[in-house]
């Protein structure tokens, strides 16, 4: 038993070395997608797999850590485990989320016993697949690349420059020198945590150590119970859709039934659409990644750390082989735009328990853009954009204008890097959309629009996205967002009108405009206070009221 | 005499030196946030004239600083690119928080009403795509002169790699009649990436009102003192006359942290040590950094109320608790130290000054590691009665007696400040082991020596004066201007000596002539250069040391191994490229000398010390009579800081009067 005056010091002790693990993540990290998104996790777990500590990093990375780690301890023999064995996998339907994140996970061992493990994930640029940059075609897992299953490998035997491991990664993937040194950040995250893990118990006393362990995760349930409990028991409920759908599936329901009940959650998504034939499906994880990332938004006590405990209290339910939970061979690339949908509902279902805390919807759309070229050299130039959208209005102000998915964390490529860097395409325009955001005593957030110009002939371009036909919906008299679009202008001025999900060829001259879409208003339009209707109209941020 | 004056969130403080670098005076008075130049004033009021009169003044303010996150200022009208007019509102489209749906972006300085755009398009390479429309920018100019701007800032895309247009643009402003302050992206930043570039022009405009009329009117105040010249700091940690400050105000932000750098480097130079940690302990926060050598690393840009400057500055590096932290117990029951603060007003409960929460200040006051009866600032004794009220809700809540929570509280402090010094170590590549930490700021040294050990650090240096060392650090800088300018080479390897030695040769012949305008001989002048060099595909850089003649074979392999020091990895088969070349033109260091403390007779005292939880007596020393080594627990006072001698840890003053503590062999 931790002396309770001491479990602030471990609390402090595992926070940092979870985030000394994300810094020598990042710092030895070869792609940009890992150094500069951020786009990855990292975890300190017990030696059962529950997480202890976690560092912050992008909202659909953070819960997923502990269901990939509790899916791959159930089908290892953990008793069988040494210090020199390590557990790399991204299998989607075994607690991964899609391919490109692959999990490392390493035990640790203490005076030849295991006391815990080192779990980090990060996006690989490239896991094989049929295409490079981006494709929005997969119909099944086996097009979007390598599929690595629960198994443990020698660290010393398959590891190594000859090793099977990693030359198997190295024959599979188009950058091989990327992923594979982005293995190795991982691997460094991982080292560092067994050390400094080592360094605490050494301070502290192991049996003290391992307490706290427990402790932590019970003082994390503690808070998010008692969060939990200040929310009015009842059934919530909520639905959304997905219309960004490939292959001619039609708008795909999402649905929520959200019932809290004392100091638990039960989160039942069983009324959402089946999965589909094309890349939308959502991985298991994943769907719970974005329920807790949309009830963490949502309670009061907005500093809990994250770890197993906040898992206790919350039952997340799906139907096998629906969207959100896929049976293979589902292709899942895309997987961000139901989550997203998920996070809505649930905000949303949240925001009727809660009122005081209810935000409009926002566009909240991860629009992914890929323009690519093979020069004559034979340089292939592949570049992928993604854009954000305007949040939802919220009580007392209006929503963010031009903000990445709030499941995501995507930083935009600024324009004189990439006009720098690349010579197949430059940007003509770059800013707000005027008018996008749902009118409301508080406006939605406005939306994004960028244009870009082929330079040459025969510039591929590929893009996904979703809220292309109907809006983020308003909150309590607010009007809708407006919707995305794609739209493709040749140098002659014809007009060609494109899907949501789409992949075409442009040629020198030809422009194409992505545009993303606003959030929710929130509150009577009529409420909207006249300075900000002056601003709205001198600032040119809505100009025209559609009322 | 030389006299430096520093302007502190809560103190102003004072030092004298005489020609030969010998402190001579300190004076230290509470800041005066609403207009810094009344402290400065009383500081010097309170000097004898004959080390006023004729001295030479540098000056560390926080009025840029102030100025930007007040935002009180007249409107600014922003001029850009035709299709760009948003930059400023899309920013980077990522956000500081996670979990928060209210999430609101860092709000601009300028209003969307004042961003108009001009039709014009220069190409990565600086060719001309599209003309300037000058009939657009004289209606452009008309609307911002019509919006009654006060400043205005331009910024086109690409004007790094072709500055005509913004000057055009310059030319029309003034053609116009308008006599505003201007400020030209080229000129404030010549560096790529827009949105940081624009922010940056648009704070340089913004503050240059404020800034200008503040150091104006402090010039013409001092003259009345009959001060000889006056200087100021910059962030970059090198001083500059006002001229230089008024015109480019941007580089003014943040310096005070950089001019305590600057002193702890010049203390610890010359006391032998070359790997130092320094860590400066205020009120609200500690700021920490990493010097190899006597050049404190260069930062080529930070964060300032959510917006990214552009601008050269001392690598620090805000971690944790201050003073002036609370102590809390959170909602989960445990106990906890910040982010919030008491600040300087009303502060720590024990000052007296209408604080009722616990901070760490008061903790110290109550675990005895603060002598009873000590004074703030040598002159407002400390109240261990309102420390003691303010700490006992908290007492009641844990069960626990108030000096046990107090000592909790400091653990806490100290643990987690070593685990951030450790981030950012390990983030920036540094090596902790065989460093020395150097502490100053107000309570710097109360944790310097229990937060060196958490880091296993074994060596602690205390200055003299070490409440007074950011102004002290201003006596001890030197003229010191940047200068940086993108000069893209997509394939360094093909980039012959030559070429570089010319486009280095302009770069330096257009800054000794900006210098030259701002009153400075520039003759004297030692130009030291770096290359911000990049792999092919990375979006960001390192900044490599060259000297103009160096083949680029040499700048290739310095990357590489700055490449391998701070990420642990590089690649000689990857393609690299030259990003940005910057330029330091440096002047002569002021002569320092060793610090003379004065001796103190007043007798030594004891104090009653909480070490692992038990009360014991440890003597209260005099830094100045202390003549001897002596064994911690322990605590040294002076009229600045006081300085907590842990038990396990030695103490004594060394030949430059700098307390050194060190790990005992036990």
């Amino acid at each position: 038993m931790t002396q309770q005056h001491q479990l602030g010091l471990f609390k402090s002790a595992f926070e940092s070395l979870t985030r000394e693990m994300a810094v020598n993540l990042r710092r030895a990290a070869f792609s940009s997608i890992v150094r500069e998104a951020r786009d990855f996790s990292v975890a300190l777990a017990d030696r059962r797999g529950a997480i202890v500590a976690q560092a912050e990093c992008i909202p659909i990375m953070t819960a997923g850590v502990a269901i990939a780690l509790q899916h791959a301890l159930a089908e290892l023999d953990v008793d069988a485990l040494t210090e020199d064995d390590a557990i790399l996998y991204n299998d989607p339907y075994k607690g991964g989320q899609h391919l490109q994140d692959i999990y490392l996970f390493n035990p640790i061992f203490l005076d030849g016993s295991l006391v815990g493990f080192a779990a980090t994930t990060a996006h690989h640029v490239d896991v094989g697949g049929a295409y490079a940059g981006l494709s929005a075609d997969a119909t099944e897992i086996y097009q979007e690349g390598l599929r690595l299953p629960v198994s443990t490998f020698s660290l010393s035997r398959d590891w190594g420059e000859r090793g099977f491991v990693r030359r198997i990664i190295e024959a599979n993937v188009r950058v091989p020198d990327l992923v594979i040194g982005d293995l190795e950040a991982q691997l460094a995250a991982n080292r560092i945590a067994q050390q400094r893990f080592a360094e605490i118990a050494a301070r502290y006393g192991l049996e003290p150590t391992l307490a706290a362990m427990d402790e932590l995760q019970d003082y994390a349930e503690r808070r998010f119970r008692s969060a939990i409990r200040a929310i009015p028991d009842g059934e919530y409920r909520a639905a959304d859709f997905v219309d960004g759908s490939p292959w001619g599936a039609g708008d795909i329901p999402v649905e929520v039934v959200l019932t809290v009940a004392g100091d638990e959650i039960v989160v039942d998504l069983g009324g959402s659409g089946p999965q589909v034939v094309g890349n939308v499906n959502c991985p298991f994880a994943s769907t719970v990644s974005a329920v807790q990332s949309a009830i963490r938004c949502m309670i009061s006590d907005t500093d809990i750390p994250f770890n197993e405990g906040c898992n206790r209290p919350i039952t997340v339910l799906t139907e096998y082989g629906s969207i959100l939970n896929p049976a293979p061979p589902a292709a899942v690339r895309a997987r961000l735009t139901p989550a997203s949908r998920v996070f809505n509902v649930v905000v949303s279902a949240m925001g009727q328990a809660v009122p005081e805390a209810a935000v409009a919807t926002g566009f909240d759309t991860t629009t992914a853009f890929a323009i690519s070229h093979l020069a004559a050299t034979g340089d292939y130039q592949v570049v992928v954009e993604i854009l954000g959208g305007g949040w939802g209005g919220c009580q007392g102000h209006d929503g963010a204008d031009a903000l990445d998915n709030p499941i995501s964390n995507c930083a935009n490529a600024p324009i004189e890097s990439l006009e720098t860097d690349y010579s197949h395409f430059a940007i003509t325009e770059y800013s707000l959309v005027e008018s996008s955001g749902g009118d409301g005593e508080h406006r939605g957030g406005l939306g994004i629009r960028r244009v870009y110009e082929a330079l040459a002939d025969g510039v591929q371009i590929a893009g996904y996205a979703d809220r292309h036909r109907s809006g983020a919906p308003g909150l309590a008299g607010g009007e809708p967002g407006a919707v995305g679009r794609f739209r493709l202008t040749r140098a002659d001025g014809r007009v060609e009108p494109i899907t949501a999900v789409f992949s075409g060829t442009l040629d020198r001259g030809d422009r194409i405009e992505v545009l993303t879409g606003g959030g929710g208003g929130i509150g009577d339009p009529g409420s909207r206070s006249a300075r900000a209707r002056e601003s709205d109209t001198t600032d040119g941020y809505a100009k025209e009221h559609q009322r | 005499m030389r006299i430096g004056i520093e302007c502190g969130g809560t103190f102003t403080d004072v030092v004298v030196v005489d020609d030969v670098g010998r402190i001579v005076a300190t004076n230290k008075v509470f800041s005066t946030p609403e207009d810094p130049s009344l402290a400065v004033l009383e500081g010097l009021g309170g000097l004898p004239d004959e080390l006023v009169d004729g001295a030479e003044l540098l000056h560390g303010s926080t009025v840029a600083t102030n100025a930007l996150l007040e935002r009180k200022g007249g409107p600014i009208g922003l001029i850009t690119t035709k299709g760009f007019r948003d930059l400023v509102f899309l920013q980077r489209q990522d956000r500081t928080r996670m979990y928060d749906l209210g999430y609101t972006k860092p709000e601009p300085l300028v209003a969307r009403r004042h961003i108009v755009e001009v039709d014009e398009r220069v190409s990565a390479e600086g060719e001309v795509l599209r003309s300037l429309d000058e009939v657009g920018v004289a209606r452009a100019v008309a609307t911002l002169a019509e919006a009654g701007v006060s400043a205005i800032a331009v910024c086109l895309l690409h004007a790094y790699a072709n500055p005509e247009h913004e000057r055009r643009v310059a030319a029309a402003i003034e053609a116009a009649g308008l006599e505003l302050p201007v400020s030209l992206s080229h000129e404030v930043v010549r560096e790529f990436r827009e949105y940081e570039r624009t922010t940056t022009t648009v704070v340089d405009a913004f503050i240059r009102p404020r800034v200008g009329a503040y150091l104006e009117n402090l010039r013409s105040h001092v003259a009345e003192r009959s001060i000889r010249s006056m200087a100021v700091m910059q962030s970059n940690g090198g001083i500059v006359p006002p001229e230089a400050a008024i015109s480019r105000p941007v580089t003014m932000l943040l310096s005070g942290p950089a001019a305590g750098v600057s002193g702890a480097v010049t203390i610890a130079a010359a006391a032998g040590v070359d790997r130092i940690v320094t860590m400066d302990m205020g009120g609200t926060s500690t700021d920490v950094s990493f010097v190899e050598g006597e050049e404190p690393e260069l930062a080529t840009g930070t964060v300032v109320d959510g917006l990214p400057l552009r601008v050269p500055l001392v690598d620090i590096h805000t971690v944790g608790a201050g003073g002036g932290s609370i102590v809390h117990i959170d909602a989960g029951g445990l106990l906890s130290v910040g982010p919030e603060s008491a600040g300087a007003d009303p502060g720590p409960a024990c000052y007296g000054r209408g604080g009722t929460r616990p901070t760490i200040t008061d903790a110290n006051l109550l675990v005895g590691a603060m002598p009873a009866g000590a004074r703030l600032a040598g002159r407002f004794e400390l109240d261990r009665d309102a420390a003691r009220a303010a700490f006992e809700p908290l007492a009641a809540a844990l069960g626990r007696s108030v000096e046990q929570v107090a000592a909790d509280a400091l653990q806490l402090a100290d643990v987690t400040m070593a685990g951030a010094i450790r981030e950012v170590s390990l983030e920036r590549g540094h090596e902790l082991d065989g460093a020395a930490l150097i502490a100053y700021g107000g309570a710097g040294a109360l944790h310097a020596a229990s937060v060196a050990e958490e880091l296993g650090i074994d060596r602690v240096l205390v200055p003299p004066h070490a409440g007074l060392t950011s102004a002290y650090g201003l006596l001890t800088a030197s003229f010191k201007r940047d200068f940086s300018a993108t000069w893209f080479q997509p394939d360094l390897a093909a980039v012959s000596a030559a070429e570089l030695a010319n486009a280095c040769r302009e770069i330096e012949a257009a800054a000794r002539a900006e210098i030259a305008a701002t009153g400075v001989a520039a003759d004297g002048l030692v130009a030291s250069w770096l290359a911000d060099i990049r792999y092919r595909g990375q979006g960001f850089e390192l900044a490599v040391p060259f000297v103009p003649g160096d083949e680029a074979s040499q700048l290739l392999a310095g990357f590489h191994a700055a490449h391998h020091r701070q990420f642990g990895h590089s690649s000689e088969q990857r393609a690299a490229q030259l990003v940005t070349v910057r330029l330091r033109l440096t002047g002569e260091k002021p002569p320092v000398a060793a610090v003379q403390t004065a001796a103190n007779d007043t007798p030594a005292g004891t104090t009653s010390i909480l070490v692992d939880g038990e009360r014991r007596d440890a003597p209260v020393l005099h830094r100045g009579g202390m003549s001897a080594p002596v064994q911690g627990p322990a605590v040294v006072a002076d009229d600045t800081s006081t300085t907590l001698v842990p038990a396990g840890w030695l103490a004594e003053i060394d030949e430059h009067g700098n307390l050194l503590l060190e790990r005992s062999a036990a």
